[in-house]
């Protein structure tokens, strides 16, 4: 039937040895990269400079591996709260959202002045998780009582977030001295300290701790176990008894809790104070990061210091080079497509076969007793 | 009957010179199973002949054959005097034969028109949207059907679905047409309906095969009936009004086969699980219970016999809590049982699905996580805060060597492993601890002789220990072989329980075809 002389056959593999993932996913973002240095090049970027500005500048120098790390924090944070939602296949599209209420939660005790001083930065972690975990746990009640999906009431209390932070910015929180809409600033026991003239925090500490965490519960709490359970089968985790809902729902709390701590480090460590632009632009990124990760934490971790590195790649070639913003999402986006297409070697295995078969030739069989000998 | 159908039915018996199709000696084998082992099946032009046979009889074997689904290993099919070994669907499709499944083969968000244009647009040879308007309109009209063509699929009513399938086989060219139990999804009058017309294809000079579980079906319509059972041909092509009901349903359950005893439990005193006019809502392709009341004694195996699709799966899934009933009540040790599967679990209830991957396990979980879900599931979890590999893996060493469980190491995933390696599996599991009610669905369904001999043994191990057993069965050999009582569930509703010695195959496989 077919004109070609071969055809690709995929056959589904039934054990994936455990090489064969590291290989493809390293495959995948060699290819990635391969792509972004293409389309680069295609921009105008020098070929010879393309080594200098994802390396060198990205983590050879300090200023740029300052950036970098400072950014992985949040990165960090965020997607791994994906992560935790996507091993219950819940669909976290509200990180942004989350990650405001966190910042939200934070700004409050230190506007309000809640708490002695030595007590104000555990106060303020405490209150950016409960943000957070209250944002996050909204959607999985809708979902549990309601059936209400996921997807969209994330995606939507994300605008709910942002707007209350914008009214609290433009109302009661509007920094008195200049009117600016940002929250007055932190006095210093509020700021994560930071290490010596670096823009590099402690949140360091929260995002290693939250990767460490979250390693844990994957990997040797009960919850890890059954939570995979829930997310293969609903359907018989009901009917083994396993509590569905109170999974799904406290999933979602300490994935939303995680979010808020994002929005406490960027609020204590990063701009020691409430702006407009805390929680921006998170919502893409994180989904990434996770997924490259694969939803496993320390995977999470690892993802999240590369792509803060493309970001700071974006920086600098959009300074050199006038390139739009837009070019560190694109670049993105061409390592999430073929790190996904690569997933096809995993689920199958590839062969090539001749669409006309050559035309049996007749083998001489010896006889049986020739046979019998031979063996 | 009416005297026209009378002569009709006398003018229809005539000599078989116009063979549609024959297949003589198909034998099919799936691994070890053998689904078919030497079938015979003759149908001419102009017939409505009825296939009869239990559930895994042949009959949808015998048919995916001839519809092209999978070959034959041996035995003769021909079509029309041609001989026919359809490599794939369309080439059977092309030969004129049209099947209409029970679950129908429709794309739900397209319109009627649209699903028929790709079903048989090129070999109806429509050129446009317009001619195959008018090819439909024609054939609706000629079979007296008030469809729609701008309907969307997934709009309509399953009876009017159906009469898309058939206009979409009849437009396709089928000459030929199988219709795996048309009735068995249709209300009353529309089943009547569906039967004439069945008739009426016959009359116009084409072969219908009526695949069914109901004898009321065979006596209305059909010409001819041919029995299956255990892959084999018990009634080859008799004239429909010349057997009785009671020769069908003895043909169909094997009279003359002696029971073989295994089961010697017998019910104790005390009342493990009592339902009491228990129902349940219907929803799309699902059976309502209609007020079903049992008792099952500690220490006995009760048999619920009964074809598929019966409101088999209905039942096992209200027991065990995943079916809220409508009216009702569940008592399990005297007490009504808790909304809560995880509660029933703890109170001692214990299943073991039909589906083993739907309800029992999870495919991409090892062996030794699935055997260490329900510890860790329940109020009291064996370990909380450090679940390691190693300690599954200890645990489920000692299931795995128990149970037999081959193929497949702690670390497999359960997916991997063959039919009778996973029901192992979910026995290993759900016989862990203590319990005092299983609830078992075709527990040897699928397994080779020794497999299905070994889950049984477990069953009649664990009454003998006091535990009430409730089997749900559709092999009415591993009710008669394994019961102390047994009930037959027809069309939602189960018939009082007798002892085993009270009741014999015919008497059940009367109740199993007709209803209580």
């Amino acid at each position: 039937m077919s004109v070609l002389p071969y055809r690709l056959v995929l056959s589904p593999r039934l054990a994936v040895p455990r090489w064969l993932r590291a290989a493809t996913l390293v495959g995948g973002i060699a290819f990635g990269l391969i792509c972004c240095a293409i389309f680069l090049i295609a921009f105008g970027v020098p070929a010879g400079d393309l080594a200098n500005q994802f390396i060198l500048y990205v983590f050879g120098n300090s200023a740029g591996l300052d950036q970098t790390l400072t950014r992985a924090i949040s990165l960090t944070l965020v997607a791994l709260s994906v992560a935790l939602c996507l091993r219950i296949r819940f669909w976290n599209i509200g990180v942004e959202g989350q990650l405001w209420m966190g910042a939200i939660g934070a700004t409050a005790v230190s506007f309000y002045h809640i708490g002695p001083w030595f007590l104000r930065m555990p106060l303020m972690i405490g209150a950016a998780a409960i943000g957070g975990a209250v944002w996050c746990g909204i959607a999985a009640v809708a979902k549990i009582r309601l059936r209400a999906d996921e997807v969209i009431t994330t995606l939507l209390l994300n605008y709910v977030a942002y707007l209350f932070a914008q009214d609290l910015l433009y109302g009661r929180w509007r920094n008195p001295t200049d009117q600016f809409p940002v929250s007055p600033t932190f006095p210093r026991y509020e700021q994560l300290p930071t290490f010596g003239g670096w823009h590099l925090h402690y949140g360091v500490f929260i995002a290693l701790a939250a990767t460490a965490f979250c390693w844990w519960l994957c990997r040797y709490s009960r919850f890890g176990l059954l939570s995979q359970a829930v997310a293969e089968n609903r359907t018989a985790s009901r009917a083994l008894g396993i509590p569905v809902a109170r999974i799904t729902l406290t999933t979602a709390c300490l994935a939303g809790a995680v979010s808020g701590l994002a929005g406490f480090s960027i609020v204590s460590g990063e701009e020691h104070k409430l702006t407009q632009f805390v929680g921006n632009d998170y919502i893409f990124p994180s989904i990434a990061i996770a997924y490259l990760g694969r939803a496993n934490p320390v995977g999470v971790f690892i993802a999240a210091i590369a792509v803060a590195g493309l970001y700071t790649a974006g920086d600098s070639l959009k300074a050199f080079y006038q390139l739009p913003d837009t070019v560190v999402v694109t670049m993105e986006a061409f390592l999430l497509m073929t790190v996904a297409a690569f997933d096809v070697f995993i689920r199958y295995r590839i062969g090539l076969l001749r669409s006309q078969p050559k035309a049996i030739r007749a083998k001489a069989v010896p006889p049986a007793e020739a046979r019998g000998t031979g063996a | 009957m009416s005297a026209a159908a009378e002569a009709r039915r006398a003018e229809t018996a005539r000599p078989a010179s116009t063979i549609a199709v024959r297949m003589a000696g198909v034998r099919k084998a799936f691994g070890e199973r053998i689904a078919l082992d030497g079938a015979d099946l003759t149908v001419v032009w102009g017939e409505v002949h009825a296939l009869l046979g239990e559930n895994g009889a042949g009959k949808s074997s015998l048919m995916n054959i001839l519809a092209g689904f999978y070959g034959a290993d041996d035995g003769v099919v021909e079509v029309a005097g041609q001989p026919a070994a359809f490599a794939e669907p369309r080439a059977a499709s092309a030969a004129g034969i049209g099947m209409i499944h029970q679950h129908f083969k429709l794309v739900g968000p397209l319109t009627v028109l649209e699903n028929l244009r790709l079903a048989c647009g090129p070999r109806a040879g429509w050129r446009s949207r317009d001619a195959a308007l008018v090819a439909m309109a024609g054939m609706a009209k000629d079979l007296g059907f008030t469809i729609k063509p701008d309907a969307r699929v997934d709009q309509l009513s399953v009876s009017e679905q159906q009469k898309v399938e058939i206009l979409k086989v009849l437009l396709g060219g089928a000459r030929i047409l199988i219709m795996d139990e048309p009735t068995a999804v249709l209300a009353e009058s529309e089943a009547a309906a569906m039967l004439q017309l069945a008739r009426r294809l016959a009359d116009d000079g084409r072969a219908v095969i009526l695949i069914t579980h109901k004898l009321r079906d065979v006596s209305a319509t059909a010409d001819r009936v041919t029995v299956m059972r255990a892959g084999r041909t018990v009634i080859a092509g008799a004239p429909a009004r010349d057997v009785t009901s009671a020769e069908l349903a003895r043909a169909m359950v094997g009279g003359e086969t002696d029971i073989l005893r295994r089961g010697t439990a017998g019910p104790g005193e005390t009342v493990a699980l009592e339902l009491r006019a228990l129902s349940t809502a219907g929803a799309e392709h699902d059976v309502p219970l209609r007020e079903i009341s049992l008792t099952l004694h500690s220490g006995e195996i009760l048999g619920i016999a009964g074809l598929g699709g019966n409101g088999q799966s209905e039942l096992l899934e209200a027991i065990i809590g995943l079916r809220t009933p409508t009216h009702g009540d569940i008592l399990l040790h005297g007490e009504p049982a808790s909304a809560f599967p995880a509660a029933r679990r703890e109170h001692g209830l214990r299943f073991v699905p039909a589906d083993r991957f739907r309800l029992g396990l999870f495919g991409s979980l090892t062996l030794a996580e699935n055997l260490a879900v329900p510890a860790l599931s329940g109020r009291q979890p064996e370990r909380r805060y450090w679940v390691t590999r190693a300690w599954m893996r200890g645990r489920a060493r000692r299931s795995i060597s128990d149970y037999e469980i081959a193929g497949g190491t702690a670390d497999t995933q359960a997916r991997l492993l063959s039919g009778g390696n996973a029901q192992k599996l979910i026995l290993a599991r759900e016989f862990e601890g203590a319990f005092s009610v299983l609830v078992v669905h075709s527990p040897a369904r699928g397994l080779d002789v020794r497999a299905a001999a070994a889950v049984q043994n477990r069953l009649l191990a664990a009454a003998a220990r006091g535990v009430g057993v409730l089997m749900i069965s559709e092999d009415l050999d591993e009710v008669l072989a394994l019961s102390s009582r047994v009930a037959v569930l027809s069309h939602g509703r189960l018939s009082a329980a007798v002892a085993i010695e009270q009741t014999d195959r015919a008497e059940l496989g009367r109740l199993i075809l007709e209803g209580a």
